[in-house]
């Protein structure tokens, strides 16, 4: 069998093969050009920017848990003027899908920024970061309802020249829900999952070990719940989904497609193994033809949707 | 290439209870290590602990390099279990070096505790690559008590002149290494004729960069801190720029810093 083919193409767009870099674990992709062949890479998400520099929490800022961490940055950027000046430029110049995270304080700030990445080339996608508070109206976050969601995603496509990947919190009762009002108000696919709500004491000072109290959980820790957060949403949507959390080679990349996810991000992983991502896609390639399969989107959703895994729908108990 | 898989510890020396030197077997760090490098090793196969762990570089000759730390915790924990033979994977080397001093100036090392290897390789390479007289580096060399002697093996064996303080007032100078700093040095230098360059805990340098700031000393401080990355993408080894709401990456942007460049 020849060389299975890799690429997929979602909303238009190919890519490479389906490994893309998570936001926040990546900075705007100079760092890693000088360490891993970038040109390897499905694609790049950038740290979220915001309409304004912010400097992020005083440290600490993260903390090492059980196969995982904790982190509470405080979406530290450099802003989307300096963004667009200084990091534009470079991430033009990379053989890769540039995705470009946007975060975002209220309505308006989310639509400045998206609107002053309209005049801007380069940019493949926009991934939409709601796990943030509505500090202009009532400091819940974007992520947290169906309607919230939804108001946010329409007006941001809009107003957007490129397509729109809304990135969905964990932290919600219903993350199908909250999906399908996303697809609703219009976005192109959505990536899922953002960190888990966590915190971590000191048991001799008594006090927390984040100066923020709280953080996000992210690495091989929460892969379980990530894959069953992307296997409630893949059976509620019809667009196309982007899997996260806790990815740390090529058989997780293939885990996460097999539940439904089209492309995958590596996060915490690149801490640990900064190739991880260049070692996953050569992995992908042996992965495939052990199992015989000769295009990776055959993957996409193979363990089937909810009829199909039970046959008839029974009511159970959740654990049990 | 930052990407050394397979470095081989070649020699062990238990130099405390808690504290090991350890060599290892690998050219491509070690032929390009300068002072205040650091790497970031991998000290188990599988998650537990999940990040590397960071360590400066004790010495590097081209083929071999070194490290010395202290047991505080899981990761040096297993790390102080390996024997000769043991392989690991290493990234590095990382971070940026010490400004070197001035012709006229006097180089004064202010060593914490297990800070102490930063400024051992910095010596050595003065001496040996820059061809700077030994008289004109004095090693302060601050320790908890007597006991904790045989770690300034290295650093005494260079044949400079070391002073040293405990806390306990075992050995040498009674007080911490700032206080022996302060009262010997500090008052009698003339400002223009010395640079300090130290490592150590978090108070010790904030406490010598007071001084150091307060005499108007060029003073350069190799920092330290928890780096889950140690490539600069995390931004979790933040620490604060002075006099600015903003935070530099220990890992990219030092570890080495001037004393009026940061807030510790
Ligand atoms: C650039 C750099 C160079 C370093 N060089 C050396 C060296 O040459 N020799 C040496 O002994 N140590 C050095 N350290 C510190 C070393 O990295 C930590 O001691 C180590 O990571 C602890 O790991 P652990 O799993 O044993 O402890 P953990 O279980 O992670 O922590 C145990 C205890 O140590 C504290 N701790 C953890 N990490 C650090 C840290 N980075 N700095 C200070 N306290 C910490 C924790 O708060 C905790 O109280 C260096 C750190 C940096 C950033
Ligand atoms: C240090 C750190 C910083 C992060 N910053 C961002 C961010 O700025 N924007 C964002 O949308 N997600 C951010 N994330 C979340 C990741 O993109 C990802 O969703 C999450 O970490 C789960 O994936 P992982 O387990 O592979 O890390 C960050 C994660 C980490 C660990
Ligand atoms: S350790 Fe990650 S940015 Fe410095």
């Amino acid at each position: 069998m020849s060389i299975a083919n890799l690429s997929i193409e979602i909303c238009g767009i190919k890519f490479r093969n389906p490994i893309l870099t998570a936001s926040g674990t990546f900075g705007y992709g100079e760092e890693f050009d000088k360490i891993i062949d970038l040109s390897k890479l499905g694609g790049i998400v950038t740290k979220s920017i915001t309409k304004h520099p912010r400097p992020g929490h005083p440290p600490p800022r993260t903390h090492e848990t059980s196969a995982g961490m904790l982190n509470a940055i405080g979406l530290a950027n450099v802003g989307v003027d300096r963004f667009i000046e200084e990091k534009i430029p470079f991430l033009k110049t990379l053989d890769t899908r540039i995705i470009v995270n946007v975060a975002g304080f209220s309505m308006e700030e989310y639509t400045y920024t998206v609107e002053r990445l309209n005049d801007t080339d380069g940019i493949d996608m926009l991934e939409i970061n709601i796990s943030c508070p509505n500090v202009g109206a009532d400091g819940l976050e974007f992520s947290s309802s169906a309607k919230r969601a939804h108001e946010l995603t329409s007006e941001l496509k809009k107003i957007s020249r490129h397509p729109l990947m809304i990135k969905l919190s964990p932290n919600v009762t219903s993350i199908a829900e909250i999906a399908k009002a996303a697809e609703e108000g219009g976005a192109d696919c959505l990536s899922l999952i953002n960190t888990l709500v966590g915190m971590g004491v000191n048991h001799y000072t008594f006090k927390p070990i984040l100066t923020n109290i709280t953080g996000g959980l992210s690495g091989p820790a929460i892969k379980p719940v990530a894959l069953a957060k992307i296997w409630q949403v893949y059976n509620a949507v019809n667009i196309p989904l982007v899997g996260i959390g806790g990815i740390m080679d090529h058989l997780d990349v293939a885990e996460f497609m097999i539940v439904g996810a089209s492309l995958v991000q590596f996060g915490t992983a690149n801490f640990v193994n900064p190739d991880c991502t260049v070692k996953a896609a050569e992995g992908l390639v042996d992965y495939l033809k052990q199992v015989d399969i000769s295009d990776i989107s055959e993957l996409i959703g193979k363990m089937g949707g909810t009829y199909e895994i039970q046959g008839k729908n029974f009511p159970a108990c959740q654990g049990t | 290439m930052i990407f050394n898989p397979r470095v081989k510890v070649v020699e062990k020396n238990q130099l405390l209870p808690d504290m090991v030197h350890l060599k290892f077997e690998g050219e491509n760090l070690a032929s390009r290590a300068v002072p205040a490098n650091f790497v970031q090793i991998k000290v188990a196969r599988g998650l537990d602990p999940i990040f590397r762990r960071p360590m400066s570089i004790h010495y590097a000759d081209g083929k071999t390099f070194e490290m010395v730390f202290r047991t505080v915790g899981k990761g040096t924990q297993i790390l102080s279990k390996a024997e000769p033979g043991k392989e690991f994977d290493c990234i590095g080397p990382l971070g940026n070096s010490f400004r070197l001093p001035e012709n006229n100036e006097k180089a004064v090392m202010v060593a914490g505790g297990v800070g102490f290897p930063p400024l051992y390789f910095f010596s050595r390479f003065l001496i040996e690559k820059h061809n700077f007289p030994k008289d004109n580096i004095i090693f302060l060399f601050g320790m908890k008590t007597v006991a904790e002697k045989p770690m300034a093996g290295d650093v005494l064996s260079l044949g400079i002149p070391v002073e040293f303080s405990t806390d306990d007032g075992s050995y040498g100078f009674h007080g911490f290494v700032t206080d022996l700093f302060e009262a010997h040095f500090a008052k009698n230098m003339r400002q223009e004729k010395i640079r300090i360059y130290s490592c150590g805990p978090n108070p010790m340098m904030k406490r010598l960069s007071q001084i150091a700031l307060s005499f108007k000393l060029p003073c350069q401080l190799s920092l330290e801190g928890a780096m889950p990355c140690g490539v600069g993408t995390c931004l979790g080894c933040a620490v604060k720029k002075r006099g600015e709401n903003d935070y530099y990456r220990v890992c990219q942007d030092g570890p080495v810093f001037n004393a009026e460049e940061v807030e510790l």
